[in-house]
């Protein structure tokens, strides 16, 4: 099992890197201290677990969206923090997490249950926080997209708070019009509700290139 | 109060007598889910509805399997506001 670390300085996984380095069943633990270094690590050689910590969320979704497709689809990623909270639990899956790993679970459990979860055996789908919630995992995990520029301005209105009528008025469109483009930028984007249209839009984050 | 009156259309009028765009989205769970209907038939015209409901339709869904009876509000030929009332499967034919 190959891992990589992204190790955040607001709630360092040390303890975590010094149990895996020491277990036969990691072959390699990599550690990336930034989002350059992580994607770099991604792309130079196969890793089968990437661990963030529970303040590194955001930033591991936005990473999703920099590295190629193929690395990205064989990846199992897991949340492992000190406090796994039903927020974070819920947050991680919306993410597409594929799990969240307890940093009080007992060392010899640490890596039997990452081996689990990169089987597919143990998965945050199952955790009875989640379970009951039927949400869509997964469902701001991918970057934005529309139809044409049109729909484009009125997502762009709707994630800064903008009401339907609001919309209507300020894009000179009749409430019938907007209502339907919403409605279709929801439904392309395999969104369920107005609410995730404006999150989604609204963290659709890219790592500006000043070079 | 009055009471709302519904006038029968003739099966002759035509949608694009009433509307520009038949497809029209009806949004439910306080601004919270979108789902998009095609009038199918405007059947009645109504009159003084204490909601101010203007006209009454069969619909269809447009991405899905599915149908009802909306009330409409139609100012300019245009879908203001809107009330569906799906059939239930069970009742559809199969």
């Amino acid at each position: 099992m190959n891992v990589l670390i992204c190790n955040d300085r607001a709630e360092p996984l040390d303890s975590l890197i010094g149990i895996l380095e020491n277990n036969r069943d990691v072959t390699s633990v990599k550690v990336a201290t930034n989002g350059r270094h992580a994607i770099d690590a991604l792309h130079s050689s196969p890793i089968d677990i990437s661990i963030s910590s529970g303040t590194g969320l955001d930033f591991n979704r936005m990473l999703q969206r920099h590295i190629a497709p193929t690395v990205a689809a064989s990846l199992t990623r897991v949340v492992a923090t000190q406090s796994p909270t039903v927020p974070l639990f819920v947050k991680a899956h919306q993410f597409g997490f594929n799990n969240v790993l307890p940093l009080t679970t007992p060392e010899e459990k640490i890596v039997p249950s990452l081996q689990r979860t990169l089987s597919g055996e143990e998965s945050i789908k199952d955790h009875p926080s989640v379970k009951a919630l039927h949400l869509t995992p997964g469902a701001l995990t991918h970057s934005i997209s529309f139809e044409d520029t049109n729909d484009q301005h009125i997502v762009e209105l709707v994630g800064v708070g903008l009401s339907d009528h609001e919309i209507a008025e300020a894009l000179n469109l009749s409430i019938q019009n907007v209502r339907n483009r919403v409605a279709h930028s929801i439904r392309i984007n395999q969104l369920t509700n107005r609410t995730q249209l404006a999150l989604l839009q609204n963290t659709n984050w890219q790592i500006p290139d000043f070079a | 109060m009055s009471t709302p009156r519904y006038v029968l259309l003739s099966e002759a009028t035509t949608i694009s007598d009433y509307v520009d765009n038949p497809v029209f989205t009806d949004v439910t769970n306080d601004g919270e889910t979108y789902t998009t209907y095609r009038i199918v038939r405007i059947t009645h015209e109504i009159f003084e509805h204490p909601d101010d409901w203007t006209h009454l339709a069969n619909v269809s869904l447009e991405f899905n399997i599915g149908i009802g009876v909306a009330h409409l509000l139609l100012k300019n030929k245009i879908v203001e506001a809107s009330r569906i009332k799906p059939t239930p499967p069970s009742e559809i034919a199969t």
